[in-house]
């Protein structure tokens, strides 16, 4: 008597090659879209990290940089003098994301120091 | 001697409120609505495929991943994908459908949906993990034999696998319905840009912290937690009672 439904507690292990299986395909599909559907977001944030300013603002939907850049990461990390960041363009700001690491760090260790001792 | 009340009941201003409170509560349904239902079909959906189809930990960590960043962070993040001019949706839209085509997701009558969306796209995957422990739990003799009996997937599905998963349905209805009526970052950041749908994602958190913080009303806005309290707990103590959590199909 031939069973129907796939194993539970893994891959099936026949010797022989099988017909599609539509089912099998149809959930493979649907797990690859949602895939697609959780990385893309991150993708496009990366993209937008490493374009230029002017590159967001011209052609922002494109998914890859156009210009691959470290201008952004070095604004953020505060090696960037004022001038500069006006030729960039964008918000003249000193920003010191080392501090605020610092500052993150701080509490957050303190939060499980004392989660753990008292 | 007339005894007074000491203090003066105000009924233009407690009317106004009262309107007010109604329109708030009635986004902040709304909101729930659109997402508990999806998040928890999506989630159970996910649960199924990935203890069935594959035992990849990169299937399993990509679909957690999304739980790891701030909310704040995905809000905005999704407010740049999804904006009218400038995001790729739309971009990708205008390529195939013309200007017409363009769905504008932050507008007033929108918000309500993206800001559901956002939220699925973030705690899908947290829900998932939920329910693929809770899938782990149910012993493969209740499917080897069902399948010898002929039953197919569906009948699988429903008469074995969504029974045996009552307790951890319930826990993560309750912790995701309770979580949706506090949503509060979401619904804020959405609304900072100039000219935003200021009106249309006010939840009843921000109702709560405009009290107390614009209008320093801070006993009226610890009466509106109170309450939102109160229905939390209500909805909880519903849901316990009605999927009978405290017993299982198990053994």
């Amino acid at each position: 008597m031939k069973t129907r439904a796939l194993s539970h507690s893994g891959q099936n292990e026949r010797p022989y090659k099988r017909r599609p299986n539509w089912g099998r395909i149809l959930a493979w599909s649907i797990l690859i879209l949602w895939i697609a559907i959780t990385l893309l977001p991150l993708w496009w944030v990366f993209g937008m990290a490493f374009s230029t300013t002017k590159d967001l603002l011209g052609n922002p939907s494109s998914l890859l940089p156009i210009h691959f850049t470290l201008d952004a990461f070095k604004r953020v990390f505060g090696l960037v003098d004022v001038n500069e960041i006006i030729i960039q363009g964008g918000n003249v700001q000193k920003l010191d994301f080392l501090l605020y690491f610092r500052n993150t760090f701080t509490v957050t260790t303190t939060i499980v120091f004392s989660g753990l001792v008292f | 001697m007339v005894c007074r009340l000491p203090f003066t009941l105000d009924w233009q201003k407690i009317e106004e409120s009262q309107i007010i409170f109604s329109e708030w509560t009635v986004i902040t349904v709304r909101y729930v609505l659109f997402n508990i239902p999806l998040q928890t079909i999506i989630a159970i959906g996910l649960a199924i495929l990935i203890s069935r189809l594959t035992k990849s930990t990169f299937v399993r960590l990509v679909i957690f991943l999304p739980y790891l960043l701030p909310m704040l962070m995905v809000t905005i993040i999704w407010m740049s994908i999804l904006d009218y001019l400038t995001g790729p949706i739309n971009g990708l839209l205008k390529e195939f459908g013309g200007t017409s085509a363009m769905i504008s997701f932050l507008n007033t009558q929108n918000v309500v949906a993206s800001l559901a969306w956002i939220n699925i796209w973030r705690h899908a995957g947290y829900n998932t993990l939920l329910f693929f422990a809770g899938l782990q739990a149910i012993p493969n003799d209740y499917y080897e034999s069902a399948a010898l009996d002929g039953a197919n997937e569906w009948q699988l599905f429903r008469h074995i696998t969504l029974p045996l998963l009552r307790p951890v349905t319930v826990f993560v209805l309750i912790t995701s319905l309770i979580g949706s009526f506090q949503v509060f970052d979401s619904a804020m950041v959405i609304s900072t840009p100039a000219g935003g749908p200021g009106g249309a994602s006010r939840v009843i958190y921000w109702y709560i912290t405009s009290l107390a913080f614009n209008q320093f009303k801070m006993g009226y806005a610890a009466t509106v937690a109170v309450a939102l309290f109160v229905v939390s707990m209500l909805i909880a103590w519903v849901q316990l009672r009605w999927f009978r959590a405290d017993t299982s199909d198990i053994g």
